[in-house]
């Protein structure tokens, strides 16, 4: 087959080859190289000449005029002399461009731009812009100004300031920008940011604390020349956040879910993974056989605990109404067993409703205590009487007992008698008070417990409002359970000072009353008997020293002791009471109304979602020098933390950001060269429709010129020969589109050059196999050509060049043909 | 008829062909003197064709040898096939004209190629054209002609070149009855000056009994006889021989 080359169509071929790559090439490039000057004058037109402008506004169409008279306003006053210019308008936005006087592009002036254009309106801010510029980014807040010093000291950087986290650095010419950019490569390469992360589970109370005192451990050792903490104490990256969220969901959910004990029957063994049907009524224990309905309760056996007991989760079904139940075990027919264990259920989720119940209850109850101090005062009036009483008698000592002595006392006790009771319903009162208040601290208490279950990390700002409410409640909370915990002491102690004295001086009067009477009517009988009044006197109880305690009681230092008491219940109003329990109810109303059998699925599935996964704990974040003995820090570290789980990890200390202009620009060079291997393959397709099509449908017809016996081709020749259509076709579109891809300067992002050739040959093949779909030979014409002893050649040249469609290789072939 | 002891211009040994399996020519041996015309009938599929295109090759023979001029055609290499070729004109069905080119160029076409200058090459075509009575039409395209006069124009591209043998296949068979006869009168003449020798494959049985110096019969792939008109004609020995008799005689 190559013999048809021989005769000069080779050299056509060849022609047009390096005529077709060199104009092809020639118009891709042209082609991209009108789109980047279109794309570079458009941006020119959208963002200005370089340096033209220095901050960028986007703001609402609707409000464009008020704002560019604002932004003038502000102009005039703080940087005069400085342009405005009002771009286009795109989805209700303006740009609006200024461009700085060149006596303001100081750095005070770019470090005070937030503080001059705060309140424009219909706009959140503006984007610097002035260039040349290059912008270090995710820079620790507390390290930003030791970079910009050093920034600073590189040469062709005018100056650098802080921008939100990012330095921007300024440069004197637009020329220095790549030297400055490797310059400010290697200051970034010269630190690092250590980033210690802890395993789940792994519990640091205050990370920002921990990275303090981490930094004194390892300043000055490891090679740490330089060592600041920078941790934030908040994530900063979304996964990380999920994560977080999802461990503290299932360390909720672990909380909350019913905790199942069981215990096997005696002479049954159970194994994890076995099921078992609960009935909690022991009067009725179901039966062995009966099916298992979709209403029934089913614990899973998950692992064996001390003594033989199992730990087991509700995997069907809800605890609720039951803490005991008989368990049957489930068959693999779905049947019930034998009865197989007892199993205890602990359910935290209805003990903390019940808890959020009880507390509210009280909390509404303590709010009705305002006459509690009241109370508590009547209490010292009715006892500051008595005690005048008491005192108004002379000569109560024991030796003294006789029964005008008691008739004394008897008519005191009654003359007190109402102060007497009064106090005690105030003392039983105040008594009921105080039990209720120590409820109510516990009632607390179980509120604090739910607040800090998980549900509430300390990373507020990830979980919204409610996170931070219920934070908020929770600081309201202890600061409610100190107070009542100061009051109910308080009332104790009050209670505790008269209760034992009322009770007695209670006692007696109802027993010197009654005695009273009858020593009346005794009285003779017993002539004045003196023994007999203080055998008397000693049944009933009565004691000096009961009654000189009462006298001696410090009447005036109990009040003082009320003092808190009163004060407390205002304070208790100042804490917005009713604030609380209303925060209270909102969160038992949010409690999650989940079953145990859709927590244990949960719970499955966050497993199945986070095995594998490295938990972000809470993390540590130091910036150090790059430099420093990585194996002697992990020690020390993991020392520090004593756990060879901590993992740390060694990231840039920030991120160089090129000019926007420059990376523009390299896009617009990407989208030339995008553009120009469209052109090409574009071209590539027109060339091979309109120049090879006729060829390679020919060399659909070579048995016609060169007849099968006339081949002497043996082995490699034979197959070449019996392919070379396709090889022609292949590698004619291989070498093409490769060669006019590389003059033209074509190139498609992570598209490597070499793609080409197969792209090409993927081409070529297709022509070949549709080259006649493409181009219709008239075959008469051509074996007319033959039958007359036309060679190959001329058949192409005169027969069919010139009745294919008009193209480079027809025009070139012109010049070739005998029949113009 | 020609003596044995003249040198045969064509000669044809042991000839055979199969496209697939189907053996289309089966051992033809035949001998084409220099101004003889032998004209070859037979049913469609019978070979015919096939035979006059291995002839210049334009068919690839799988076994037999053709001498043409003394030379074996068969084992040339393309270079002296192509020149060959030149040399034997070839009319075929669908007249094949080139049809960009005008009636003229057609003809003086292979002169041009063959380095002939134009005004020759044209001087010849005209001589050409003038012999089959299309002088007047020298710069009509193809498609501007009737069919006998596209048959016409290319048995004037094949004289132009004055080949010493001259292959028709089916020259005919895709015109009209009517403009048959243009072509069969062209051919006569030529017959007539014994202006070349002429293989013909034909069905026209009036033409062959006419101008014929042997009429041959094919049938499946075979020559089942051969003779002069006269004689195969008149007194057939082969079935299809009586067949084309009977077509005579209607």
């Amino acid at each position: 087959m190559l013999s048809i080359f021989r005769d000069g169509f080779f050299k056509d071929l060849l022609i047009w080859f390096v005529l077709s790559v060199f104009l092809a090439s020639l118009a891709a490039a042209g082609v991209g190289l009108v789109a980047d000057a279109y794309f570079t004058r458009t941006v020119d037109g959208l963002i200005g000449d370089e340096g033209e402008y220095d901050l960028f506004f986007q703001v609402r169409t609707d409000l464009r005029d008020t704002a560019v008279a604002r932004i003038r306003e502000i102009i005039k006053e703080k940087v005069p002399g400085s342009t405005v210019k009002v771009g286009v308008s795109v989805a209700g936005k303006t740009a609006v461009f200024v461009g700085l006087a060149a006596k303001y592009r100081t750095k005070a002036v770019y470090t005070n731009l937030d503080n001059y254009f705060y309140d424009i309106p219909g706009s959140s801010g503006f984007s610097l812009m002035t260039e040349p510029r290059l912008t270090l980014s995710a820079i620790p807040g507390s390290v930003a100004d030791l970079l910009i010093r050093e920034a600073e000291r590189i040469s062709g950087v005018r100056f650098a300031f802080r921008d939100g986290g990012s330095i921007v650095v300024l440069l004197e010419k637009a020329a220095q920008m790549k030297a400055v950019q490797r310059a400010l490569e290697k200051l970034l390469a010269g630190y690092a940011l250590l980033e210690i992360r802890f395993p789940d589970g792994y519990q640091v109370e205050n990370p920002v604390e921990a990275g303090r005192n981490l930094t004194e451990v390892l300043a000055g050792k490891a090679g740490l020349s330089l060592i600041r903490n920078v941790t934030s104490g908040k994530s900063s990256d979304d996964q990380e956040a999920l994560m977080l969220t999802m461990a503290e969901l299932k360390r909720f959910l672990l909380s909350y879910a019913g905790q199942v004990k069981v215990i096997p029957t005696r002479g049954t063994k159970l194994q994890p993974g076995d099921q078992l049907v609960l009935f909690p009524d022991p009067e009725e224990p179901g039966a062995a056989g009966e099916k298992v309905h979709a209403d029934d309760v089913i614990v899973k056996v998950t692992s064996e605990e001390k003594e033989g007991a199992l730990a087991g989760l509700i995997i069907q079904g809800d605890s609720a109404g039951f803490d005991q139940a008989t368990g049957r075990l489930v068959g693999k027919d779905k049947k019930t067993g034998a009865v197989a264990a007892t199993v205890l259920i602990n359910s935290p989720k209805q003990q903390l409703a019940a808890a959020l119940e009880e507390a509210i209850n009280l909390l509404g109850q303590v709010n009705s205590w305002p006459e509690l101090p009241s109370q508590a005062r009547q209490v010292l009036t009715a006892a500051g009487t008595i005690q005048a009483a008491l005192n108004s008698i002379n000569g109560m000592g024991a030796d003294q007992a006789d029964l005008a002595k008691i008739r004394n006392l008897s008519a005191l006790l009654s003359g007190i008698g109402n102060e007497l009771q009064q106090m005690a319903e105030h003392l039983t009162r105040l008594r009921w008070v105080e039990n209720q208040l120590e409820k109510a601290v516990d009632g607390l208490e179980g509120v604090q417990l739910i607040t800090r279950l998980g549900l509430i990390p300390r990373n507020l700002g990830y979980f919204g409002d409610l996170g931070e409410q219920a934070g908020l409640l929770d600081e309201a909370v202890q600061k409610l359970v100190a107070d009542l915990r100061t009051k109910a002491q308080a009332l104790d102690d009050f209670i505790n000072r008269f209760n034992p004295l009322v009770q007695t001086l209670l006692a007696w009067e109802e027993k010197t009353t009654k005695l009273a009477g009858r020593l009346d009517r005794m009285e003779t009988l017993l002539d004045g008997d003196g023994n007999a009044f203080q055998t008397l006197a000693e049944l009933v109880g009565v004691t000096d020293d009961s009654l000189y305690q009462f006298a001696q009681l410090d009447l005036a230092g109990l009040e003082e002791g009320l003092a808190p008491l009163e004060a407390g219940f205002d304070e208790l109003q100042n804490n917005n009471l009713m604030l609380i329990i209303g925060e209270m109810e909102k969160i038992k109303a949010s409690l999650p109304k989940l079953k145990d059998e859709e927590i244990s699925k949960t719970i499955t599935l966050l497993d199945r979602y986070l095995g594998g996964e490295s938990l972000p704990g809470e993390k540590v974040e130091l910036f150090v020098n790059a430099d420093y003995d990585e194996a002697e820090v992990t020690r020390l570290v993991n020392s520090f933390f004593d756990s060879d789980q901590v993992r740390i990890q060694a990231l840039p200390a920030g991120v160089l950001q090129p000019d926007v202009r420059n990376e523009v620009t390299r896009l617009l060079g990407e989208v030339q060269g995008v553009i120009a291997a469209l052109a090409v393959l574009i071209l590539a397709i027109l060339i091979f429709l309109q120049d090879q099509a006729p060829v390679l449908a020919m060399f659909h017809h070579l048995d016609l010129l060169v007849p099968d016996r006339q081949s002497k081709e043996k082995g490699l020749g034979r197959l070449v020969d019996r392919f070379f259509p396709w090889l022609y076709a292949s590698g004619l579109g291989a070498v093409w589109l490769w060669t006019t891809v590389k003059l033209s300067g074509a190139r498609i992002p992570y598209f490597p050059d070499a793609y080409f050739l197969a792209v090409g040959a993927l081409v070529g093949i297709l022509f070949y196999r549709m080259a006649e779909k493409f181009h219709r030979l008239n075959l008469d014409e051509v074996i007319a050509g033959y039958a007359l002893g036309f060679n190959f050649t001329t058949v192409m040249r005169e027969i069919v060049l010139p009745a294919g469609r008009p193209g480079l290789m027809q025009k070139l072939n012109r010049r070739k043909m005998v029949m113009k | 008829m020609k003596t044995k002891k003249e040198q045969p211009l064509l000669k044809i040994e042991g000839l055979e062909k199969s496209y697939q399996k189907r053996r289309v020519l089966r051992g033809i041996n035949l001998n084409l003197f220099p101004g003889e015309t032998i004209i070859i009938m037979g049913p469609s599929g019978c070979g015919k064709s096939t035979l006059i295109r291995c002839i210049n090759r334009l068919t690839e023979p799988d076994a037999g040898r053709i001498f043409f001029e003394g030379r074996e055609v068969t084992g040339l290499p393309l270079s002296e096939l192509l020149a060959l070729r030149r040399r034997i004109g070839f009319v075929f069905q669908q007249f094949n004209l080139i049809r960009r080119l005008n009636v003229l160029q057609n003809v003086s076409f292979a002169l041009r190629i063959e380095g002939e200058s134009r005004e020759e090459a044209e001087a010849k075509a005209y001589q050409a054209l003038t012999r089959v009575g299309l002088k007047e039409r020298a710069f009509n395209f193809p498609a501007e002609l009737s069919g006998g006069e596209q048959q016409r124009v290319g048995i004037a591209r094949a004289l132009a070149l004055e080949p010493p043998l001259m292959l028709w296949d089916e020259p005919t068979a895709a015109l009209d009855p009517i403009l048959v006869s243009e072509v069969i009168e062209i051919m006569e003449e030529l017959v007539r000056s014994k202006a070349t020798t002429m293989l013909v494959v034909t069905h026209e049985v009036g033409f062959a009994s006419r101008a014929a110096d042997r009429i041959i019969f094919m049938d499946q792939g075979k020559i089942v006889e051969e003779g002069a008109p006269a004689a195969v004609l008149t007194a057939p020995t082969s079935e299809i021989g009586e067949k084309y008799k009977k077509l005579l005689k209607t």
